[in-house]
Protein backbone atom coordinates (compact mmCIF):
# COMPACT_ATOMS: atom_id res chain seq x y z
CA UNK A 1 0.00 0.00 0.00
CA UNK A 2 1.21 3.52 -0.78
CA UNK A 3 2.32 5.87 1.95
CA UNK A 4 -0.67 7.42 3.68
CA UNK A 5 0.89 8.94 6.77
CA UNK A 6 2.80 12.13 7.57
CA UNK A 7 2.23 14.79 4.92
CA UNK A 8 0.58 12.13 2.72
CA UNK A 9 -2.12 11.47 5.31
CA UNK A 10 -5.58 11.06 3.79
CA UNK A 11 -8.09 12.90 5.94
CA UNK A 12 -11.37 11.17 5.25
CA UNK A 13 -12.69 10.75 8.78
CA UNK A 14 -13.12 7.63 10.83
CA UNK A 15 -12.96 4.24 9.19
CA UNK A 16 -14.91 1.29 10.58
CA UNK A 17 -14.33 -1.18 7.79
CA UNK A 18 -16.15 -2.19 4.62
CA UNK A 19 -18.89 -4.22 6.35
CA UNK A 20 -20.16 -1.38 8.57
CA UNK A 21 -19.85 1.16 5.79
CA UNK A 22 -21.74 -0.98 3.28
CA UNK A 23 -24.55 -1.93 5.68
CA UNK A 24 -25.03 1.75 6.56
CA UNK A 25 -25.19 2.77 2.89
CA UNK A 26 -27.47 -0.12 1.92
CA UNK A 27 -30.01 0.64 4.66
CA UNK A 28 -29.79 4.37 3.97
CA UNK A 29 -30.46 3.95 0.24
CA UNK A 30 -33.35 1.62 1.13
CA UNK A 31 -34.89 4.29 3.37
CA UNK A 32 -34.37 6.97 0.72
CA UNK A 33 -36.07 4.78 -1.90
CA UNK A 34 -38.97 4.09 0.47
CA UNK A 35 -39.39 7.84 0.97
CA UNK A 36 -39.38 8.46 -2.77
CA UNK A 37 -42.00 5.75 -3.42
CA UNK A 38 -44.12 7.12 -0.57
CA UNK A 39 -43.89 10.65 -1.97
CA UNK A 40 -44.82 9.48 -5.47
CA UNK A 41 -47.75 7.47 -4.12
CA UNK A 42 -48.97 10.49 -2.15
CA UNK A 43 -48.46 13.01 -4.95
CA UNK A 44 -50.17 11.01 -7.70
CA UNK A 45 -52.77 8.83 -5.95
CA UNK A 46 -54.60 8.20 -9.23
CA UNK A 47 -51.61 6.53 -10.81
CA UNK A 48 -50.91 4.68 -7.59
CA UNK A 49 -54.49 3.40 -7.38
CA UNK A 50 -54.04 1.44 -10.60
CA UNK A 51 -51.32 -0.65 -9.04
CA UNK A 52 -52.29 -0.60 -5.39
CA UNK A 53 -56.03 -1.15 -5.74
CA UNK A 54 -58.71 0.87 -4.02
CA UNK A 55 -56.85 1.68 -0.82
CA UNK A 56 -55.51 5.06 -1.87
CA UNK A 57 -58.34 6.01 -4.23
CA UNK A 58 -60.68 5.96 -1.23
CA UNK A 59 -58.43 8.44 0.57
CA UNK A 60 -58.16 10.79 -2.40
CA UNK A 61 -61.91 10.63 -3.14
CA UNK B 1 8.86 22.85 33.35
CA UNK B 2 6.16 23.57 35.90
CA UNK B 3 5.16 26.69 33.93
CA UNK B 4 4.86 24.68 30.72
CA UNK B 5 2.79 22.01 32.42
CA UNK B 6 0.41 24.64 33.75
CA UNK B 7 -0.12 26.14 30.30
CA UNK B 8 -1.08 22.86 28.67
CA UNK B 9 -4.76 22.90 27.78
CA UNK B 10 -5.57 19.39 29.00
CA UNK B 11 -8.51 17.40 27.75
CA UNK B 12 -10.88 19.21 25.46
CA UNK B 13 -14.30 19.72 26.93
CA UNK B 14 -17.49 20.60 25.10
CA UNK B 15 -17.14 24.27 26.12
CA UNK B 16 -13.71 24.32 24.45
CA UNK B 17 -14.96 22.50 21.37
CA UNK B 18 -17.75 24.99 20.66
CA UNK B 19 -15.20 27.84 20.51
CA UNK B 20 -13.97 26.54 17.14
CA UNK B 21 -15.67 28.00 14.11
CA UNK B 22 -16.64 25.06 11.94
CA UNK B 23 -16.42 25.14 8.14
CA UNK B 24 -19.80 24.74 6.40
CA UNK B 25 -19.12 21.05 5.74
CA UNK B 26 -18.54 20.72 9.48
CA UNK B 27 -21.83 22.47 10.22
CA UNK B 28 -23.62 20.01 7.93
CA UNK B 29 -21.83 17.15 9.65
CA UNK B 30 -22.72 18.17 13.21
CA UNK B 31 -26.32 18.92 12.17
CA UNK B 32 -26.44 15.46 10.59
CA UNK B 33 -25.78 14.04 14.05
CA UNK B 34 -28.16 16.46 15.76
CA UNK B 35 -30.97 15.66 13.31
CA UNK B 36 -30.38 11.92 13.65
CA UNK B 37 -30.46 12.15 17.44
CA UNK B 38 -33.62 14.28 17.32
CA UNK B 39 -35.46 11.80 15.09
CA UNK B 40 -34.34 8.90 17.26
CA UNK B 41 -35.46 10.66 20.44
CA UNK B 42 -38.85 11.50 18.90
CA UNK B 43 -39.39 7.99 17.52
CA UNK B 44 -42.04 7.15 20.19
CA UNK B 45 -43.99 10.27 19.15
CA UNK B 46 -43.72 9.36 15.46
CA UNK B 47 -44.91 5.80 16.14
CA UNK B 48 -47.79 7.20 18.24
CA UNK B 49 -48.83 9.47 15.35
CA UNK B 50 -48.48 6.67 12.78
CA UNK B 51 -50.41 4.21 14.95
CA UNK B 52 -53.28 6.63 15.58
CA UNK B 53 -53.44 7.66 11.93
CA UNK B 54 -54.07 4.05 10.84
CA UNK B 55 -55.68 2.05 13.64
CA UNK B 56 -59.30 3.21 13.41
CA UNK B 57 -61.50 6.18 12.60
CA UNK B 58 -61.63 7.04 16.30
CA UNK B 59 -57.85 6.95 16.63
CA UNK B 60 -57.63 9.06 13.48
CA UNK B 61 -59.69 11.66 15.36
CA UNK B 62 -57.03 11.59 18.10
CA UNK B 63 -54.41 12.06 15.41
CA UNK B 64 -56.10 15.12 13.88
CA UNK B 65 -57.02 16.64 17.24
CA UNK B 66 -53.33 16.65 18.17
CA UNK B 67 -52.87 19.25 15.44
CA UNK B 68 -56.12 21.10 16.19
CA UNK B 69 -56.39 21.03 20.00
CA UNK B 70 -52.98 19.78 21.12
CA UNK B 71 -52.02 16.82 23.29
CA UNK B 72 -52.65 17.26 27.02
CA UNK B 73 -50.72 20.30 28.23
CA UNK B 74 -49.02 20.73 24.84
CA UNK B 75 -50.97 23.20 22.66
CA UNK B 76 -51.57 22.60 18.94
CA UNK B 77 -48.85 25.03 17.89
CA UNK B 78 -46.45 23.16 20.18
CA UNK B 79 -47.30 19.88 18.45
CA UNK B 80 -46.82 21.56 15.08
CA UNK B 81 -43.48 22.97 16.23
CA UNK B 82 -42.30 19.50 17.23
CA UNK B 83 -43.47 18.12 13.87
CA UNK B 84 -41.70 21.00 12.12
CA UNK B 85 -38.50 20.06 13.97
CA UNK B 86 -39.02 16.50 12.74
CA UNK B 87 -39.58 17.74 9.19
CA UNK B 88 -36.33 19.70 9.29
CA UNK B 89 -34.45 16.81 10.89
CA UNK B 90 -35.68 14.38 8.24
CA UNK B 91 -34.92 16.71 5.34
CA UNK B 92 -31.47 17.64 6.59
CA UNK B 93 -30.59 14.06 7.47
CA UNK B 94 -31.81 12.73 4.12
CA UNK B 95 -30.10 15.40 2.01
CA UNK B 96 -26.87 15.18 4.00
CA UNK B 97 -27.05 11.41 3.55
CA UNK B 98 -27.50 11.72 -0.21
CA UNK B 99 -24.52 14.11 -0.16
CA UNK B 100 -22.45 11.33 1.41
CA UNK B 101 -23.57 8.80 -1.19
CA UNK B 102 -22.76 11.31 -3.93
CA UNK B 103 -19.30 11.90 -2.43
CA UNK B 104 -18.67 8.14 -2.32
CA UNK B 105 -19.84 7.52 -5.86
CA UNK B 106 -18.00 10.39 -7.53
CA UNK B 107 -15.05 10.76 -5.14
CA UNK B 108 -16.03 14.40 -4.65
CA UNK B 109 -14.05 14.95 -1.48
CA UNK B 110 -12.12 18.14 -2.17
CA UNK B 111 -12.51 21.16 0.11
CA UNK B 112 -14.23 23.19 -2.64
CA UNK B 113 -16.71 20.41 -3.46
CA UNK B 114 -17.32 19.82 0.23
CA UNK B 115 -18.13 23.47 0.76
CA UNK B 116 -20.42 23.85 -2.25
CA UNK B 117 -22.31 20.63 -1.51
CA UNK B 118 -22.65 21.77 2.11
CA UNK B 119 -24.22 25.02 0.92
CA UNK B 120 -26.63 23.07 -1.31
CA UNK B 121 -27.52 20.78 1.60
CA UNK B 122 -28.16 23.61 4.07
CA UNK B 123 -30.06 25.74 1.57
CA UNK B 124 -32.29 23.00 0.14
CA UNK B 125 -33.19 21.59 3.56
CA UNK B 126 -33.97 25.11 4.83
CA UNK B 127 -36.13 26.01 1.81
CA UNK B 128 -38.06 22.73 1.93
CA UNK B 129 -38.54 23.10 5.71
CA UNK B 130 -39.97 26.61 5.22
CA UNK B 131 -42.29 25.41 2.42
CA UNK B 132 -43.57 22.39 4.36
CA UNK B 133 -43.70 24.42 7.58
CA UNK B 134 -45.91 27.00 5.87
CA UNK B 135 -48.21 24.15 4.81
CA UNK B 136 -48.16 22.72 8.34
CA UNK B 137 -49.11 26.04 9.93
CA UNK B 138 -51.81 26.68 7.30
CA UNK B 139 -50.23 29.56 5.40
CA UNK B 140 -51.43 28.01 2.14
Amino acid sequence: MSVNYGSKRVVVGAGYGMRDWLSQRATAVLMALFTLILLVSCCCPARWAMTAGRASSRRSG
Amino acid sequence: MAEVTKQRPGTMRLVDAVKYRLPLAGVVSILHRVSGLLMFALLPFVIWLFDNSLQSEISYETFTSAFLAGIGFLPAWGVKLVVLALIWAFLHHAIAGVRHVWMDMTHSVSLVQGRSSAIVTLASSAVLTVLLGAKLFGVY
